[in-house]
């Protein structure tokens, strides 16, 4: 930009000063020629006319004369004084003869008496004549002369060619006759000829009746012009009446050629005659032209030269403040050092001198501004250097807890920002007051050697004498200082070559922790700048050190800590099994005793044997409650979280109470809402709090209703799934409901006794649905029921996980990158297409495979974070496919939704486990789940695969009776060999077994096709954690049916999954 | 710096412009003042050598008008010497010699140049009556490419007789001498006649056509008689009647004062030097540009009237003081 206006204002100022110039002196030369030119004009026709004037008056008076001269001749020979009139005759013929020879011009002479009678005539051409007495007397000449006038005649020719005229005067006193001369005109011609006005003016005589008497062009006399119609004849013929002429301008008219001429006349008064002086307008103002023209061409010239000069003027006028200019512009561009030359010897040479010092100075001050720039950035560098090199020290400290690591950073840093040549960091141990190498950098390792096998003393050696005197202390040459008992070390660091050393004490408030020492293989002392930066490297040190002794404590104490809560876990779990165990035979054998003894009718047992199932129940109840409790109060109980249907788990839940319920002869009533749909919790808990809160229910009702209610809600920007359950049983006082949560208490004492119960269940079951994020009230009004409502949200999140929302209503479609990867294989891909838009909602992103191969390529490539699993798929079958994703251990480990569309559900089974059971076994449970897993023609083939015999006794007979043809096994080999000869239905598997436990089992069985679809029910007295049921599942989340769902719920139920899977994936990774 | 060029260029241009301007003003008014080469007047006559009076006159008459002899005009004298058939010849070389004007002087010369040209500008002189000759049409306009002065020598014939008996009283007969072929001798002799009576002269015409005739005519002279000497000089006949005159003491008179010098009595005829004289006039403005055919034919100015005292005492007349006081020039 700067630029352009400059380049526009180029050449401006030049261009000014020119043309100003040339406008000033060309316009003065300009004006002043025309004002000459008009004036001189104006003055030279004045003169010119005037001139005319004169020459005409010339002329005329030339003429004049002429004429006059011959009158006067005969005037006077007019005069005679004589005595006879032949005498005077006489006379007068020699007068004549005289006048003849005198007078050239008179051709003529005669004399008339007085009566007009020619007495007498001499000629120069004709004969002489005397006494003729030709009658003259009417002649005008004779009648004019006679008057007294001198008569001149109008002009006449003879001979064609010769002009002449007549003058007649009369004689004097004695003469009283007439003398008249023919006079030859051509002298006036002559005289008129030889008026030169100019090149191309002329004069010529007009008589008094108009007519051309004289021109210098005779042929015009010849041809008797009558000019009295010129205008400037008319105009002089009409102002006769001044003589002297001053009326007569000149005046520009028609000439008798056609040609403007500038005319003046003078008259000749005594012959009427007027004179006309003429020249031709070009010519008479021809002066005036040609000064016109000169002037003209001077003005031009001087023009030009005007120019020139104004040009040669602004260049040199321009040129120096262009050179100004220029100059000002590179010295601000930068160059400085330019200078500006100039010599004109004047105020702008001043001025460039000026610029050139400001110039310099600028230099100069530049040049020391650099100077002391780079110098502070050195200072700066290096002290960012320094700074640098303390953060990554402090950050090094900070990010890890490893001692080694950061000393050895520490020292390294130390080293190379001190310039050393090698380094040293010693701890210093309090007991023994001796300072061990800890770490080092760049230090031979004889010299290392050295140092770790001669520990440094306390005051001796630079370290040991820096931490005495708690300063630091440098050798500048260690050649020069020989101390009396050179140490290894000191000896060693000779030996290779270092020559001056510092030393820095590592304290913390006045306690020794440790030394920092730095070598150099030059002599030489450090600078304070270097000592003060290894001070701070010190601290830091000192810092780490501390932070690792800490870190080293605490690692300790946690390790302890863990195994202290290690052996109590284990003796829970040992504890469980042992208690478990027993209970079960006494639980199982006496219901199966019952039976028996129902079937055999031996009906006096049944109470009795009822009695012993009651107590067996019961104390296996307080047992898993009191298990439960510890649990949930060491922090142990673990939130299984899950997406399942709330319709089917009520369901399971009353058919679970229903014996309860109807041996206090009261009624269920469920009340459920058609919308319930899915919720996310842990379906056990929430089996569990809903089974206790219903069999308190029952418990504390007789002959009444209990109502199982149900329904999803929207509360507190959240879902919420509530059930509540009203009984009209005996209800409960305020006091009563406020102790109601408490362990180990019922309403009332006396309650337990009568209506049994240990008194956790509430506890437990708020415990629960508090960890889910719910909670249970109750409503209750002594004699009128009560009614406990659960309150779950319908997604359960912990509060840890809470940070993590994977639910990113996300504006656009597209998951970022970095998101979670789905791997969907599926050879539909519509269900790829609806899959990446569920997904990217959850803002994950889905990778689809087409085929298995492409499946198992990809999931070994991507290694997503779940992939789901079409099972029926063109090519390798999803069995297939999940079997290669298992055995590639680098996709083992990926969660794996298995989709399918089959029908049948136990086909649809996954190789893990379809459920689980827990010891001691809850019959009933077990008939709903058999029932469930009926084949279709019965007795179906079932293994048992159980290593404790009675409990395998027991469930043999159990299964025998609900209709199963039964097989056992006593562990998990045994079991495959008995799945070879006879291929089950199902499998009641027990997890632990000797030999081959359930999981390996299980494994097995996966390896082979046939087996897979065989559903397997996981009997186990331990608590499943979340990773066992995952080793259950072969990481086989859930089972899914196609069929079962729309399209869109399916895929909806998958995204569900995939969303659990992956929260549950970040949970137990930010467990670790 | 770009713009400095440009201006010094501009600067440069206009400089060149402004000198080129100035040499074109110089140059046209150099070219304005060129000379231009001198005029060239062939002169052809009849006369003994180069130096006739008519050619004297017309030299000094255009000195007088400012063109100067070499400088402005240069002379081409082509003089026949009476020689018969020479004119046309030089007439020729005149026209061959691309003169751009002819000056003529007497009738015979006038009629060679005539043939000669119809288209150099012709100036004559000493041509009587240039109608009756057939030189010009119309002394007001001649046409053609002659003009000039006449000489009235035929108008004058009257007049020398008179004069001629004014001088010699008791003169009885005249005679006329003439050519044969001089057709101006017819017209002269009708005029002769017609002043005759008023003298109370007897005239006596003779022409001949040779000198022979003219010997023979002029030995019939008496004592008692004049001569009228005729205007043309072919056959000597002027210069035998002068010597007839001499010889046997007879009276005559001349056209011009031309043969008083060699001893004739009286002339009375236009002067030769004033005809050149007052032919440079015609010839200037005819070299200047004007046309023959638009100058009048003008008769001469100068008429004189001659009188040689001597041969009139040796021819025992007395000059009476009429002619004396009249007499233009007189030669003692």
């Amino acid at each position: 930009m700067k630029g352009q206006a400059a380049s526009q204002h180029q050449g401006r100022l030049f261009r000014k000063y020119a043309v100003l110039f040339a406008t000033l002196v060309g316009g003065v030369l300009l004006a002043s020629t025309l004002i000459e030119i008009y004036f001189s004009y104006q003055e030279n026709k004045t003169t010119l006319v005037r001139i005319e004037r004169e020459k005409a008056v010339a002329a005329a008076t030339t003429i004049e004369q002429f004429v006059k001269e011959i009158e006067r001749q005969l005037h006077w020979s007019a005069q005679y004084i004589v005595d006879s009139p032949a005498e005077a005759l006489e006379q007068r013929e020699l007068d004549y003869l005289r006048l003849l020879r005198h007078v050239p011009a008179i051709a003529e002479l005669s004399h008339m008496d007085s009566s007009g009678k020619e007495e007498l005539k001499v000629s120069r051409l004709a004969m002489d004549e005397a006494g003729s007495q030709t009658d003259l007397s009417q002649e005008p000449k004779f009648i004019e002369a006679k008057s007294g006038k001198t008569y001149f005649s109008p002009v006449y020719f003879r001979n064609e060619s010769q002009p002449y005229m007549t003058i007649a005067t009369v004689g004097s006193e004695g003469d009283a006759g007439v003398t008249v001369a023919e006079v030859n005109l051509k002298l006036i011609w002559e005289v008129i000829s030889q008026i030169k006005i100019g090149q191309a003016g002329y004069a010529y005589v007009v008589d008094s009746r108009g007519h051309l008497i004289a021109h210098p062009d005779i042929s015009l006399v010849l041809q008797k012009r009558d000019l009295s119609s010129l205008p400037q004849v008319r105009a002089a013929r009409m102002s006769r009446p001044t003589p002297s002429g001053e009326q007569d301008k000149a005046t520009i008219v028609r000439g008798l050629r056609e040609e403007q001429v500038l005319s003046a006349s003078a008259p000749i008064a005594s012959l009427q005659w007027l004179v006309f002086v003429e020249q031709p307008v070009g010519e008479a103002f021809a002066p005036l032209h040609s000064d016109i023209v000169r002037s003209a061409v001077i003005v031009i010239v001087g023009l030009g030269l005007s120019i020139l000069a104004s040009l040669v003027l602004a260049r040199k006028m321009v040129t120096p403040i262009r050179a100004l200019e220029t100059g000002a512009a590179r010295i601000g561009a930068g160059d400085l050092g330019h200078r500006i030359e100039i010599r004109t010897g004047d105020e702008l040479e001043a001025l460039a001198d000026q610029f050139n010092n400001t110039t310099a100075q600028l230099q100069e001050s530049y040049s020391n501004l650099e100077q002391k720039v780079e110098a502070r950035t050195r200072e700066l560098r290096s002290a960012l250097d320094e700074l640098r090199a303390l953060s990554e020290v402090g950050r090094a400290v900070s990010s890890t807890l490893d001692l080694q690591a950061v000393l050895t950073s520490i020292a390294s840093h130390a080293v190379q920002l001190s310039i050393t040549d090698a380094g040293a960091i010693y701890e210093f141990d309090e007991p023994t007051e001796e300072f061990y190498l800890r770490a080092s950098h760049r230090m031979e390792q004889e010299l290392v050697e050295a140092l770790r096998a001669n520990p440094i003393r306390l005051g001796s050696g630079t370290v040991g004498r820096s931490a005495a005197t708690r300063a630091p202390v440098q050798v500048p040459d260690i050649l020069q200082e020989q101390e009396a008992g050179e140490t290894q070390g000191r000896r060693a660091l000779r030996q290779l070559g270092y020559r001056s050393l510092l030393a820095i004490p590592l304290l913390r408030e006045k306690q020794i922790v440790g030394g920092l020492s730095v070598y150099r293989k030059q002599p030489g002392s450090f600078s304070d700048e270097t000592v003060n930066f290894l001070q701070s490297f010190a601290t830091q040190s000192v810092l780490a050190i501390q932070n690792a002794r800490l870190f080293r404590e605490i690692e300790d104490k946690g390790r302890q800590i863990e195994v202290a809560n290690l052996h109590k876990s284990e003796f829970l779990a040992n504890m469980s099994h042992e208690l478990r165990t027993p209970l079960n035979a006494i639980i199982g054998y006496s219901e199966m005793l019952e039976e028996e003894a129902e079937d055999l009718g031996h009906n006096t047992f049944i109470p009795d044997l009822q009695k012993i199932h009651g107590a067996g129940k019961h104390l296996l109840s307080l047992i898993n409650n009191i298990l439960d409790l510890s649990k949930i109060e060491a922090g142990k109980m673990d939130l299984y979280l899950e997406n399942f249907e709330i319709t089917p788990m009520i369901q399971e839940v009353f058919a679970t109470v229903k014996p309860l319920i109807d041996k206090n002869a009261n009624t269920l009533q469920v009340r459920c809402a058609d919308d319930l749909g899915t919720m996310r919790s842990d379906l056990t808990k929430v089996r569990q709090a809903l089974f206790n809160l219903l069999s308190n229910a029952s418990k504390f009702t007789q002959r009444g209703t209990i109502t199982l209610r149900a329904g999803r809600e929207n509360a507190n920007g959240g879902e919420w799934i509530s059930f509540s359950v009203c009984d009209t049983g005996i209800g409960m006082t305020p006091e009563q409901t406020s102790k109601l949560f408490q362990a180990f208490t019922q309403a009332d004492a006396s309650t337990t006794r009568k209506y049994g119960g240990t008194g956790l269940g509430l506890a437990i079951s708020r415990k629960f649905c508090q960890m889910m994020g719910g909670d249970i009230t109750v409503e209750s009004a002594l004699g009128q029921g009560s009614t406990f409502t659960v309150r779950l949200p319908a997604e359960s999140v912990e509060p840890k996980i809470a940070g993590i929302s994977l639910v990113q209503p996300a504006s656009s479609s597209q998951a970022p990158q970095g998101a979670p990867i789905v791997l969907v294989i599926d050879d539909d891909p519509t269900v790829h297409d609806l899959m990446r838009r569920f997904l990217s909602k959850e803002g994950l992103q889905m990778i689809g495979a087409r085929s298995g191969e492409e499946g198992i390529r990809l999931a070994r490539e991507l290694r997503p974070t779940v992939i789901t699993l079409d099972v029926l798929m063109p090519g390798m079958d999803g069995w297939a496919i999940l079997t290669a994703l298992k055995a590639d251990p680098v996709s083992s480990d990926i969660p794996v939704i298995m989709v399918s569309i089959v029908d049948e559900k136990h086909m649809g089974y996954a190789l893990g486990a379809a459920d689980y059971l827990t010891k001691p076994i809850d019959w009933e449970r077990l008939s709903a789940l058999l029932e469930r897993y009926q084949c279709a023609r019965p007795p179906c083939p079932v293994l048992i695969v159980e290593d404790d015999a009675s409990l395998r006794e027991m469930l043999r007979r159990r299964l025998e009776k609900e209709g199963w043809k039964t097989v056992a096994a006593g562990n998990g080999r045994e079991a495959l060999e008995r799945m070879v000869e006879n291929q089950p239905e199902l499998i009641l598997l027990d997890l632990m077994m000797p030999e081959m436990d359930g999981f390996q089992f299980l494994e097995e069985v996966r390896k082979h096709e046939a087996w897979r679809s065989i559903p397997v029910i996981v009997v186990t007295a331990k608590e499943l954690s979340a990773e066992d049921r995952q080793r259950l599942n072969g990481s086989v989340e859930r089972i899914l049916q196609k069929g079962a769902y729309s399209r869109e719920e399916l895929l909806h139920e998958v995204r569900n999954l995939v969303t659990a899977s992956i929260h549950q994936k970040l949970e137990s990774a930010r467990n670790i | 710096m770009e713009s400095t060029l440009s201006s010094n260029r501009k600067g440069s241009l206009y400089f060149w412009v402004a000198v080129a301007a100035l040499l074109t003003l110089v140059s046209q008014v150099a070219v304005a003042q060129q000379a231009r080469r001198p005029y060239r007047i062939g002169v052809l006559n009849e006369a003994r050598a180069a130096n006739h009076p008519t050619v004297e006159g017309l030299g000094s008459g255009l000195r007088e008008l400012g063109l100067e002899e070499r400088r402005d005009v240069t002379f081409d004298i082509r003089f026949t010497q009476g020689k018969p058939g020479a004119l046309p010849v030089a007439a020729a070389a005149l026209v061959k010699a691309s003169v751009d004007l002819i000056f003529t002087t007497g009738e015979a010369a006038t009629h060679a140049a005539k043939s000669a040209t119809q288209k150099i500008p012709i100036v004559f002189t000493e041509v009587g009556d240039p109608v009756v000759m057939g030189i010009v049409a119309k002394l007001a306009q001649p046409g053609g490419n002659l003009t000039g002065i006449s000489s009235l020598t035929l108008e004058l014939v009257p007049k020398r007789l008179e004069a001629l008996k004014k001088l010699a009283p008791t003169l009885r007969r005249v005679w006329i001498i003439y050519d044969l072929h001089d057709e101006t001798a017819i017209v002269a002799f009708t005029k002769a006649q017609q002043a005759a009576p008023r003298l109370k002269l007897e005239l006596v015409p003779r022409a001949v056509d040779s000198t022979h005739q003219l010997k023979q005519t002029l030995h019939e002279l008496r004592p008692g008689d004049g001569l009228l000497a005729p205007d043309i000089d072919t056959l000597e006949i002027p210069a035998g009647i002068l010597e007839a005159s001499l010889a046997s003491r007879i009276p005559a008179v001349f056209p011009a004062d031309f043969w008083l010098s060699q001893g004739g009595l009286i002339s009375y005829g236009p002067d030769y030097h004033a005809q050149g004289v007052q032919s440079a006039r015609l010839v200037a403005r005819i070299l200047r540009g004007a046309r023959p055919q638009d100058l009048p034919v003008e008769g001469a100015d100068k008429i004189d009237l001659t009188v040689n005292l001597t041969i009139a005492k040796s021819l025992g007349l007395t000059v009476p003081r009429k002619i004396l006081i009249r007499a233009d020039k007189v030669i003692r």
